[in-house]
């Protein structure tokens, strides 16, 4: 079974409960959009998916097989808020490390073929951000979190990046979350919203506003 | 995956790897010099290599924790790398005292 699973998550930081009996689960082919207030748990979710966060209880499951990091199966990648590669590296490092089965189609890609010889660091905050998320999104990853991808974009990257989500939305699953709201709405299949540690279902931006999270 | 870690080792873990083997060699050389049946050596040897161990854990997560979602992405954990790297230091260290073991005993 092509599917990311995630249940019973609880998780807490000293006495506040962020997490309580969450529910997640992304099938390949789905685009799932996380939306929360800013400490509702969506980071902290994703960190716990990925294996980066150990919460206090939770049952993960990656294509029906038990694991406590999902990082482990390498079927799982995470772009995290901040930039994760060390400056020093080479883009064209950089795309032999990370990518196998895509890694012609993203050598066709403008801002990695003209920038193959330069260091990741020497890159604008948005390409660097943007070359990040596609050795993820170009990786063989077949499940990618993408936390807060669209922050730090300029429409027309953020643009850019959504059409590389969509390419690949048949093939992968992706989970993302952003305050950007309006682009989670554009491109997910599908949307969660967590709110006082639960997860609610969300249908139209009538819920948001129901649920708190958009004002009325 | 081979090709992965190899890329990690030489791009990171140079100066670890060349300090781990440049301690090996001074012991080598003590244990050549005092002789082989000093147990006091063989346990000072140890133990400047696990501090050698311990410090570079420590100064990896101190300073590069940024790296972990780096090296998580390519499907590895700290624990990996590092135990991978500790041990095959560990292994050169002892191939190097037995081999020198035999250079003394046999020539």
């Amino acid at each position: 079974m092509d599917e990311l699973y995630i249940d019973s998550v609880n998780h807490r930081y000293g006495d506040r409960e962020v997490l309580s009996s969450v529910f997640l689960n992304c099938r390949v082919g789905e685009i799932v959009g996380l939306l929360g207030r800013n400490g509702s748990g969506k980071s902290t979710l994703l960190k716990i998916i990925f294996g980066e966060t150990k919460p206090r209880f939770m049952h993960l499951k990656v294509d029906g097989r038990f694991t406590k990091k999902a990082y482990l199966s390498g079927k799982v990648a995470y772009l995290s808020q901040g930039f994760f590669i060390p400056h020093y590296l080479k883009i064209g490092d950089l795309v032999n490390l990370y990518t196998n089965k895509y890694k012609n189609d993203l050598l066709t890609v403008s801002v990695i073929k003209g920038n193959l010889k330069e260091e990741i660091g020497n890159l604008s905050g948005g390409n660097r951000r943007l070359v990040e998320a596609l050795l993820l999104i170009y990786s063989d990853a077949k499940y990618l979190l993408l936390d807060e991808p669209f922050s730090q974009l300029a429409p027309i990257i953020a643009d850019e990046l959504k059409s590389h989500i969509f390419k690949f939305g048949k093939e992968k699953g992706f989970i993302i979350t952003d305050h950007y709201y309006q682009q989670i709405l554009e491109i997910s299949s599908r949307m969660v919203l967590i709110t006082n540690g639960c997860n609610y279902t969300i249908n139209s931006e009538d819920d948001l506003i129901l649920n708190g999270y958009l004002p009325n | 995956m081979l090709q992965k870690l190899k890329f990690l080792y030489f791009r990171h873990f140079k100066l670890v790897g060349a300090l781990g083997f440049c301690l090996s060699l001074y012991f080598i050389n003590l244990f050549v010099i005092k002789g082989f049946d000093k147990i006091n050596l063989y346990n000072l040897a140890v133990f400047f290599k696990l501090l050698g161990y311990c410090t570079t854990l420590g100064i990896e997560k101190l300073f590069f924790s940024s790296r972990s979602f780096y090296y998580k992405n390519l499907g590895f954990s700290y624990r990996r790398i590092l135990g991978t790297l500790f041990m095959v230091d560990f292994a050169i260290f002892l191939l190097l005292l037995l081999t020198s073991w035999l250079w003394m005993s046999f020539i």
